[in-house]
């Protein structure tokens, strides 16, 4: 089974005030299946933030149906959508989206204690994802004491502490220096390694390198594809970077 | 001039920041100008128990002061907190320091200038229309007319110099740490974690600790008024403690139970508030300490309108009291003229011979008359024989020459004896009714002792009372008293009037005196009335006042919970979660100071009680009622705006 399945996904942006409307997705397909690590990439305006944000039940599509492991996501009420979103899904943010009122392992608990899990098993599960992730001594800190590639690690542990069925990652280096991001994508390649499914929406194809698989969104359609196959992250980087030239060349 | 001309656009177009905390600042000073004309209004002096009144109020005009230097540093250090990055700005595009300060210091006079105008304006225009108002309620003799006092303006302007000046320090200082490349690259850089400071947890305590106890031990808050005024300030300063250390120092611990703390709703209240209470510490104990001073003035005006009819009648049991000499007769014989003219019909007429009252005070266990040494503890003794007292009860006395009855008019005397000067006597029995006097709580202990016989009593009145200038206290005095059967007021006055001619006439002795019921009850409510407005008037103040921080606090706090909830749902929390989470901080908010005004003001009820009892009110169940009607209408009243600005919060804290 299709850990994530979108079908004739549309949506559709009105105006409040006028007539005008923007499509910002018209027609994308996409399956995913378990433990497999997807980018994809677009320039700004492609839609791609849009379509993650609806995976993320942020936001509800026009027409055309998500499937996350075989649910429906149209008939997730209202209601059961945060829900939905703590026991299915973990997010990574371009800007971190720490809570400054809480230290490091309350930032991390937070999902387990919206889902109101005993205190004992907190704790184990704090321990058993931070170290793999090398926060551990931070656990006691704040974020603002916090470098941002230290940060968006504390975010992955958040995301990840509840075993999602999918990891969504938007931009997740769009705010770390080179050095960092190296960090932190090997932390992606990690625990995917250890059967995450990860979506990860981004425009840098450094980042995008690092994937099993690569989809270019343009003008709301899914336009391309690359299979990272065997090669080295160098040699997928300049395949994406000679996909990307011709995507381009062909607009102008 | 450039930097004027940029100090007066910066407050144009800043309008939107700018203009609440003119609001609060031109509020302030209209504040201050309306206490400072009750204060000083000469009407005050004329008022029956005038002394005590002018205490309270000027207490209240000193934690007005208090309070507006407090909340303008507050609302000065909200603006700053928006304004840094704009300094930034300016020093980055060229404006050195040195010109920063002068900016700001233009903005200041210009600020100051606007709210001191339109302050004084705003308070003289209340204070005159209030007191049109009073007129029109009591009628043209009101005693308190519209007066503006120089002195007070000056107080005003004087304290807003100073407020002014402590703003721009601020503001430079601001300015002088600023590093721009800082401010500008970093837009939310998170804040500490506040400190849980024990030594500040303790100091509220122990300075709550000690005012309740000064305010609870003082028997007499006029006489010991400096500790009083120390006990009050000791709150203050507890109150601002308790919310800035001691509600951190609770929280912490809170936090450090995993098994509570992990709680969903616990988890993000307890965090949040931890951030909330360093914020707006400030303000919550502002507004406990307003709302305690709300209820207080409330609770002892609102009091002394409602118990009227109570004093009068403890005070004036019946209509017409006259205490003549006892060889007196020719006053006795004016009255009897002038109620032969009227041919009133009198009912209860009673008449009783005793002394005078007699001043003494408590020296060891012994009473002595007041002139030998100096004390704090004054008795009143009244002296009547054995044979007066068999005459007005019917009862026998049986008193051998070392026996007396006491009736404590007011007071205690728990002891089995009595010593006057060198006199010892035994007490054989305490009564507690005697026709014609009512006991009352007044300020004075006073006590009715029946002696053996008239010579045991000349006795007493000459060993203590014997030098030639106490010829007064030597005399005997007959106090006649009655009811006046007639309802029609026009009668009444004018059979009143004859009788105050009459005595007035006869000043033989000294001692005839004579006081009429419905001349008391006349000038008792006007005054009165009066003294309740002026208490409305204090309360309405201090009501805007809370909802003013109340208000500011709904602002700042949306405007930081705004980016939390958000975070808050996209990693899961439902919207009807979030709504709860909201509502119970707001209620804990709500409730806190409310509450601390609570205690607050059940600790400074004996202080109410015995203010009151200077005034003549002693019901203390009317006295119960009123300060918790007081207390249950203030709630509403915070209530209602509470939930006005609660919609500003969730307007901006909802998506």
């Amino acid at each position: 089974m299709n850990m994530l399945e979108v079908k004739h996904l549309k949506k559709i942006y009105q105006s409040r005030r006028s007539s005008l409307s923007i499509e910002a997705l018209s027609d994308i397909e996409l399956e995913v299946q378990p433990g497999e690590y997807v980018a994809i990439m677009g320039e700004s305006g492609s839609g791609k933030s849009t379509l993650l944000n609806i995976l993320a039940t942020l936001d509800q599509p026009t027409s055309g149906t998500v499937k996350i492991n075989g649910e429906d996501l149209g008939n997730v009420t209202e209601k059961n959508t945060a829900a939905f979103r703590r026991e299915h899904l973990g997010f990574v943010f371009q800007d971190f989206n720490l809570l400054d009122t809480f230290s490091v392992k309350d930032n991390i608990l937070l999902p387990l204690v919206l889902s109101q899990e005993k205190v004992s098993e907190m704790m184990v599960k704090v321990t058993a994802v931070a170290t793999p992730l090398g926060i551990s001594d931070l656990l006691e800190k704040y974020p603002y004491e916090l470098s941002g590639g230290q940060q968006q690690r504390v975010a992955v542990a958040r995301a990840i502490i509840t075993k999602p069925d999918l990891l969504l990652a938007d931009e997740p280096t769009g705010a770390l220096d080179s050095k960092t991001t190296g960090q932190l994508l090997d932390v992606f390649d990690q625990i995917n390694q250890q059967a995450q499914t990860i979506l990860m929406v981004t425009h840098s194809s450094v980042t995008a390198s690092h994937a099993k698989r690569v989809l270019f969104i343009k003008d709301g359609v899914v336009c391309h594809q690359l299979y990272k196959g065997d090669k080295t992250n160098q040699e997928f980087l300049e395949t994406i970077n000679q996909t990307m030239t011709v995507l381009l060349a062909k607009e102008g | 001039m450039f930097l004027l001309k940029l100090a007066a656009q910066n407050l144009r177009k800043n309008n939107r920041t700018y203009l609440p905390f003119y609001f609060s600042m031109i509020f302030l000073v209209a504040l201050n100008t309306v206490t400072q004309l009750v204060v000083r209004n000469p009407g005050m002096k004329k008022l029956y128990g005038a002394d005590e009144a002018i205490i309270i109020f000027n207490l209240g005009a000193i934690i007005v002061i208090i309070f507006s230097i407090i909340f303008s540093i507050y609302t000065n250090s909200f603006l700053l907190k928006q304004r840094t990055k704009e300094f930034g700005l300016y020093n980055v595009l060229g404006l050195g320091k040195r010109e920063l300060y002068r900016m700001v210091a233009f903005e200041n006079l210009l600020t100051f200038a606007l709210t001191m105008l339109g302050g004084l304006l705003t308070g003289l225009v209340f204070a005159k229309l209030s007191f049109l108002i009073l007129r029109k309620i009591i009628g043209a003799t009101a005693t308190f007319t519209f007066s503006i006092s120089g002195l007070g303006l000056l107080i005003v302007i004087a304290i807003f110099v100073a407020i002014s000046l402590v703003q721009f320090l601020l503001n430079a200082w601001q300015i002088h740490r600023m590093n721009p490349v800082n401010l500008l690259h970093s837009n939310r850089s998170g804040e500490r974690v506040p400190k849980s400071h024990w030594l500040m947890t303790i100091v509220a305590f122990v300075s709550l600790g000690v005012g309740y106890y000064w305010a609870v031990t003082i028997n007499n808050p006029v006489e010991a008024i400096i500790l009083f005024f120390f006990a009050i300030l000791l709150v203050i300063l507890g109150t601002y403690a308790l919310f800035m250390a001691g509600s951190v120092t609770l929280l912490k611990f809170l936090k450090k139970r995993p098994n509570y703390y992990y709680k969903a709703n616990h988890f993000i209240s307890v965090s949040n508030m931890i951030y909330r209470m360093k914020q707006n510490a400030a303000g919550l104990a502002s507004i406990a300490i307003l709302s305690t001073m709300v209820l207080v003035t409330l609770a002892i005006t609102i009091s002394l309108y409602v118990g009227q009819q109570d004093m009068l009648r403890d005070r004036y049991p019946y209509d017409v009291t006259i205490s003549a000499a006892v060889d007196d007769k020719a006053t006795t014989k004016a009255i009897e003229q002038v109620r032969e003219k009227y041919d009133i019909e009198v009912t209860n007429q009673q008449n009783l011979v005793s002394t005078t009252d007699l001043p003494l005070i408590h020296e060891g266990n012994r009473l002595v008359s007041v002139n030998r040494t100096k004390s704090r503890r004054p008795v009143m003794l009244r002296l009547m024989t054995a044979a007066e007292y068999e005459r007005v009860t019917g009862r026998f006395a049986k008193l051998n020459p070392h026996q007396v009855i006491t009736y404590e008019l007011a007071g205690k005397y728990d002891d089995q004896v009595l010593t006057i000067g060198k006199q010892r006597f035994d007490i054989k029995q305490q009564i507690h009714s005697l026709p014609h006097f009512k006991q009352a709580l007044t300020p004075v202990d006073t006590l009715i002792v029946v002696m053996p016989n008239t010579t045991v009593l000349n006795q007493v009145l000459a060993q203590n009372f014997g030098r030639k200038q106490d010829a007064y206290y030597r005399q005997m005095v007959k106090t006649t008293v009655f009811n006046v059967a007639t309802k029609d007021p026009k009668v009444r006055t004018a059979f009143n009037e004859d009788l105050k001619q009459a005595v007035s006439k006869q000043t033989n002795g000294g001692l005839a005196r004579l006081d009429i019921k419905d001349d008391y009850k006349k000038s008792s409510s006007v005054l009165i009335g009066g003294f309740l407005f002026l208490g409305l008037i204090f309360g309405l103040a201090f009501i805007l006042a809370t909802a003013l921080i109340i208000y500011y606090k709904q602002i700042s706090e949306g405007l930081d919970d705004k980016i939390r909830f958000n975070i808050l749902q996209k990693v899961g929390m439902d919207h009807d979660f979030v709504k709860r989470v909201i509502h119970s901080q707001i209620l804990i908010v709500f409730f806190f100071p409310i509450a601390v005004a609570a205690v607050h003001l059940t600790f400074a009820f004996p202080f109410i009680k015995s203010l009151l009892l200077l005034f003549g009110l002693s019901n203390t169940a009317l006295i119960i009622g009123t300060t918790v009607a007081s207390a249950v209408g203030f709630m509403i009243i915070y209530f209602i705006v509470y939930q006005l600005t609660a919609k500003v919060y969730y307007r901006l804290v909802e998506r």
